[in-house]
């Protein structure tokens, strides 16, 4: 599903240059649901956001599904990013003034294989599997941490995205809450086939995926 | 055209901001923009007037009968008969006489907005030297330079184009007239004398009752002019000096003009200032909005058309205001195909500073400028990715 090879990326802050991440090989198939772990600072952000076409890599290559989304224009390349990635963060990325339903529909709108009269029923399909479908008409500013989280994750899947990138999903979330996500993750991996790369500092979090990648100053520790 | 929803979308927080400021700065640019076309009209005329100042010049005034009246009753008028007007101008509207005047001609030769026939002495107070030997003769504005060299037909007669003004110098031709304003499109036509101008264009002495003057008059001339043309308009006609023309107009109402400039400049100035600042904040406002669409499938020229799209709709109040004063004068200047706009965005001159099209550009070029300031800045924080904090 995912095939990534050599990725690397720097940045330059005034005079010195960071290596953020160096020579990051990471292959993930369909229905697995990978961490990735490791230190502060040690690169685990931008790994996934160059997977997910957020931030270009100095050099490397990516097979997302059998295609070479890099190297493509604008257009293309945000067209890709609608049909394959569902991204989920730390603090949520909502739109914060509007209604939950709203929000989950966001891919939809951009998506042109999903007809319009469909989009009703997959949010309230995406909405009931996550247990907010009686919140669908409230504005997400009003919700708790849980269940805005719960939004994000029916925004990540309500196009069939075949991948799922969550950035710390559940670093803002108690242990309840924590323990939901991610048996929701697990699931979409393991029954829906959704391949899903979670980058997390909890161990108890790791320990539940299928697989776990380490980082250490930007490289991939075995 | 879904943007421009999602734009709309955007807008409906800063609603407020938009009708506080829209307001301001339309009020902000009319008044400036009054004062500088002021100011310059002010500039030309009192130039052009300045032109007989030394020659004792007195313009003619008509004033309605009724104010009239309280003099009337003190007995000052004596009943004698008054001249025609009509023998008066043949005698004395011309070039070796002592009138001049200005008429309007019912029509325009086709490329000029309008006609201006300038008869007698009133050619000795403009930019143009007419040849001593020519009954007739034809000028153009600079911006109508081309034309020099051909023919027109006017009247009853075929005439070439001999000469140019400057753009702007023959606005004062028309003082004391409702319609004066731009004489840039028009066509000028000297004519020696009177009979010259009745014989070709078949003009009635009233055609030159608003625009008159007398240059060098004594003051039994005065009398009977003042008396002739009080008889033939049924109004009270009276005589104004040029020198306290400009004492009024000239001297104190163009200190009034500069302050105003001034004024105005400066809060003009503080009004970019502000909208500048205003508008940054009102995008990075919206950056995770803008971020969170990008990640789910928004291109780069859709969010930036985004932020266009907002920032115009922030200042939708002055650029309609703009917009409706650039489209509204062709209403009335009517034959001149659009030529008005054309020039007026086009032809980015200094002499032109305070044309609307100028400020309309200008204002598109400045919130077009902060929206891409705008977008590097959203940019900068998108590429950071889902890292935020
Ligand atoms: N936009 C950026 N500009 C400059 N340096 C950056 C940028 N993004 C990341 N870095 C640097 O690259 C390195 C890796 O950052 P990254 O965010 O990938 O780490 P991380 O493993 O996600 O850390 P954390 O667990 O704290 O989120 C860090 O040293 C960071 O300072
Ligand atoms: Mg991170």
């Amino acid at each position: 599903m995912i095939a990534a090879e050599a990725l690397q990326k720097s940045y330059r802050t005034g005079s010195d240059t960071v290596c953020a991440v160096r020579d990051a090989t990471v292959s993930a198939d369909r229905g697995e649901m990978i961490a990735i772990v490791g230190p502060s600072g040690s690169g685990k952000s931008t790994l996934l956001n160059m997977i997910g076409l957020v931030v270009p890599p100095d050099s490397g290559r990516i097979t997302i599904d059998g295609t070479e989304p890099i190297g493509r224009n604008d257009r293309q390349c945000a067209a890709f990013r609608n049909a394959h990635f569902g991204y989920i963060t730390q603090d949520f990325a909502l739109l914060n003034d509007e209604t939950v339903y709203a929000n989950i529909r966001l891919p939809l709108l951009y998506n042109k294989t999903v007809p319009r009269r469909e989009h009703k029923r997959r949010i309230h399909t995406a909405a009931k599997a996550l247990a907010i479908e009686d919140k669908l008409k409230r504005r997400v500013s009003v919700l708790s941490g849980g269940e805005r989280q719960r939004v994000a994750i029916a925004r990540a899947m309500v196009c069939d995205q075949p991948v799922i990138l969550a950035d710390e999903p559940t670093g803002s979330l108690d242990a309840e809450n924590r323990d939901r996500v991610v048996s929701i993750l697990l699931d979409l991996a393991h029954s829906k086939g959704r391949t899903v790369l979670i980058v997390t500092h909890d161990s108890s979090v790791a320990e539940r995926c299928d697989r776990v990648i380490r980082m250490k100053d930007g490289v991939i520790t075995p | 055209m879904k943007t421009i929803g999602r734009a709309f979308h955007d807008l409906r927080r800063e609603i407020g901001w938009v009708l506080l400021y829209g307001v301001l700065t339309a009020i902000v640019l009319y008044s400036f923009i009054g004062s500088i076309s002021g100011f310059r009209q002010n500039l030309t005329t009192a130039r052009f007037l300045s032109g007989f100042k030394q020659n004792r010049v007195d313009m003619l005034i008509l004033e309605s009968k009724g104010s009239y009246r309280i003099s009337k009753t003190d007995g000052q008028e004596a009943p004698t008969k008054a001249k025609p007007l009509d023998a008066l101008f043949r005698e004395a509207l011309s070039k070796d006489g002592t009138l001049g005047g200005v008429a309007e001609l019912s029509s325009a030769p086709s490329g000029f907005a309008r006609t201006v026939l300038i008869v007698g002495r009133m050619a000795d107070c403009m930019p143009v030297r007419v040849p001593n030997d020519r009954d007739l003769y034809l000028a153009v504005s600079s911006s109508h330079a081309d034309r020099v060299g051909t023919s027109v037909k006017i009247g009853r007669e075929e005439l070439p184009i001999e000469a140019t003004v400057p753009n702007g110098t023959m606005v004062g031709t028309l003082y004391n007239h409702t319609r004066s304003g731009d004489l840039d499109d028009a066509l000028f036509v000297f004519a020696k004398d009177y009979s010259t101008a009745y014989k070709t264009f078949y003009c009635a002495p009233n055609d030159f009752l608003f625009r008159l003057i007398a240059v060098d008059a004594d003051d039994a001339f005065k009398m009977e002019l003042m008396k002739s043309v009080s008889s033939a308009a049924g109004m009270h006609a009276r005589l104004w000096s040029a020198q306290a023309y400009l004492k009024q107009t000239g001297d104190s109402g163009m200190q009034y003009l500069l302050l105003r400039i001034v004024f105005f400049g400066i809060a003009s100035f503080a009004l970019i200032a502000a909208m500048v600042m205003n508008l940054l904040r009102v995008l990075d406002a919206h950056t995770n909005d803008y971020a969170v669409h990008r990640l789910f499938g928004a291109t780069k020229a859709q969010t930036f058309l985004r932020m266009l799209l907002l920032a115009i709709g922030f200042h939708i109040i002055p650029v309609a205001y703009i917009a409706c004063r650039i489209l509204l004068p062709l209403g009335w200047t009517g034959s001149e195909d659009g030529g008005a706009l054309k020039r007026g965005i086009v032809a980015f001159s200094p002499e032109k500073a305070s044309m609307m099209g100028n400020v309309f550009v200008v204002l598109l070029l400045l919130i077009a400028a902060v929206c891409v300031i705008g977008y590097v800045r959203f940019q900068r924080t998108y590429a950071k990715g889902m890292r935020r904090e």
